[in-house]
């Protein structure tokens, strides 16, 4: 098991938004989290990288507690992630954008890359021809110089797990990377998301909710709900699970 | 080493010979008046690239930088005054002392959030300003005089290069990056394993170190130091630079910097309105150009740009019918 929650929640002010999660992700799976809007998904997400600590339960990567590390540990351990609002360095290059992901495998010193010294020459170039191959698998080349927010919306979301990928994660966590694509760019982001999971070997927790993209596939999907899990099980189990029905027309019925 | 680190080093060896080559052939035929703006502009170019690294680059808001010049002023001062230490030598050592001010500073506020950098830094602009005036032993409100004078144009603009170049190594390289990261979206920084309180506190003892130069610089050229040089509308003042020359560029303070300290010399008559004259100024560019002269751009880019539309112009000229 890579990744597991064991009775997570959190409380903020008098909300649960998140209570008594049971989650277990093993390791090379292809995971999804859904549920209507407001259900706690990202709050889980948050809990995970340490953006939050949990009022209740645990957390653990590799059967090792990651709760109270914060963010940087939890990085560290081996989770990369992406933001459901899409979160870029404006002001740096799309090159640029990955290269930060690497600072932490770089030993370099500060004196060292003000006086130009030969560890600094090796470990920038090293940087530039690694973000270059992930930006070349991403069909982002050729955008590599453009600033960040110069970017047609679509590339960032690709840009976003390109950088995320960079730090050589483990584990994968992306929140809603089709967000605003059409279902045909929805499409086939998703094999993108396969293509990655198995060419780097990483696990991938996601959050979606263009359902037959999720349905098809993830492995194994956790139905959420008002803070709570509803269902977990194969994409065909939850398909016809009567009381993911009933969640999803009830929010339907509401919206 | 590489061709174009070499080129580098080259490069600066050179404008350092430039310096010393005005130092020797040109400064004593200068009107004195002139020398003494240039020097000045000199002492400014180096505070305020601290400050254009800690608030353009880094996006911390830092209300105190003038603390850290007169913590290298008296620092390097008592050190020469009082320990017979050689001026060249207590000029980096009160680089040195600011920096050490700085992470005393630092590592407290920026661990927080938000805006307790500006508060802290604040309160200790002024601490520091009513700290001198009581201490006897740095002469009090009346000043600490007797210092030695040891600062030439030469001395100052080879600090100024070796800042420059140093500023600009650092901002291409992963820390540059990393300063940016932090700036643009600090939460994003962190999920990608990069300690930002350290990012943080580097930029910040860093852009401390070269305010400190600057004050140690200022008091072996004036031979005298006083508390009211330090005082809080002196960090105004370097905020404006960087504001008003762009943050996330340091060509453009060093622009506003050269701009504001030479402007006030023509306009002497108006020097007891200069701190109208700069907020009217902020005001100004807060509607026009909010992003400063030159925005996040260089001056290099500036050019570069130009020459370009220059090229991109010709070319429609010779495609018209
Ligand atoms: N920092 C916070 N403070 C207070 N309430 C929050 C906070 N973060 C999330 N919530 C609440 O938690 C609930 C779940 O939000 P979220 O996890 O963003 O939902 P989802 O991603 O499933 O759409 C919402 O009601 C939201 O308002
Ligand atoms: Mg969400």
């Amino acid at each position: 098991m890579l990744l597991e929650l064991k009775k997570t929640g959190i409380r903020f002010g008098g909300l649960r938004a998140v209570q008594d999660l049971d989650l277990s992700v093993e390791t090379g799976q292809l995971y999804g989290l859904i549920g209507p809007n407001g259900a706690g998904k990202t709050t889980v997400f948050n809990l995970i990288t340490g953006i939050y600590a949990p009022t209740e339960g645990d957390i653990q990567l590799g059967g090792q507690s990651i709760v109270g590390i914060g963010p940087v540990g939890v990085a560290t351990a081996g989770i990369a992630r992406t933001f459901q609002n899409i979160r870029l360095f404006g002001g740096l290059t799309v090159l640029e954008n990955v290269k930060v992901a690497m600072f932490r495998r770089q030993a370099g010193t500060l004196f060292e890359a003000v006086l130009r010294a030969p560890r600094f020459q090796r470990e920038e170039a090293e940087a530039t021809a690694a973000a270059r191959e992930l930006l070349e698998t991403f069909g982002l080349a050729d955008v590599a110089g453009l600033g960040a927010e110069e970017l047609p919306y679509g590339l960032r979301r690709r840009l976003e797990i390109a950088r995320a990928l960079a730090t050589r994660p483990r584990l994968l966590l992306l929140d809603e990377p089709a967000a605003g694509m059409n279902p045909s760019e929805a499409e086939s982001l998703m094999h993108l998301i396969r293509w990655v999971r198995d060419s780097f070997e990483v696990t991938i927790l996601l959050i979606e909710h263009h359902m037959p993209v999720v349905m098809g596939i993830c492995e194994r999907i956790c139905v959420l709900d008002h803070g709570a899990q509803i269902a977990v099980g194969t994409p065909k189990e939850i398909r016809d699970n009567p009381v993911v029905i009933e969640a999803y027309l009830g929010a339907e019925a509401e919206t | 080493m590489n061709r174009a680190t070499l080129l580098g080093y080259a490069a600066l060896a050179a404008a350092i010979a430039i310096v010393w080559a005005i130092d020797i052939y040109a400064i004593p035929w200068t009107n004195p008046y002139y020398t003494n703006i240039a020097i000045r502009v000199g002492f400014n170019l180096l505070a305020v690239m601290g400050l254009a690294l800690v608030l353009g680059f880094t996006g911390q808001f830092s209300l105190g930088h003038a603390g850290f010049m007169a913590v290298g002023a008296y620092g390097s001062a008592s050190l020469a005054l009082y320990l017979n230490v050689p001026p060249m030598v207590a000029v980096p050592l009160g680089g040195l002392l600011a920096a050490v001010a700085g992470l005393v500073v630092g590592v407290p506020s920026l661990r927080l959030s938000g805006d307790y950098l500006a508060v802290v830094t604040l309160g200790f602009n002024q601490i520091i300003v009513v700290l001198v005036q009581n201490v006897p032993a740095l002469g009090g409100a009346l000043g600490l005089t007797g210092v030695p004078v040891a600062t030439t144009f030469g001395i100052t603009f080879t600090w100024v290069l070796l800042g420059a170049v140093f500023m600009r190594n650092l901002l291409r390289s992963a820390h540059g990056r990393a300063f940016a990261a932090v700036r643009d979206n600090e939460i994003a920084t962190r999920s990608l394993g990069v300690d930002t309180t350290r990012v943080k506190v580097t930029a910040f003892v860093v852009g401390a170190f070269w305010a400190g130069i600057a004050g140690a610089l200022l008091g072996f050229y004036n031979s005298s130091i006083f508390p009211k040089q330090f005082e809080f509308d002196r960090s105004i003042e370097l905020l404006t630079m960087v504001v008003l020359g762009g943050t996330g560029s340091l060509s453009g303070p060093f622009l506003a910097a050269g701009l504001l300290t030479a402007l006030p010399e023509a306009l002497r008559e108006f020097s007891q309105y200069r701190m109208v004259v700069y907020a009217a100024l902020l005001i100004l560019m807060m509607g026009l150009r909010p992003q400063g002269i030159l925005g996040r751009h260089e001056l290099s880019d500036v050019v570069r740009g130009m020459w370009r539309r220059r090229a991109s112009a010709s070319d429609g000229a010779t495609n018209a019918p």
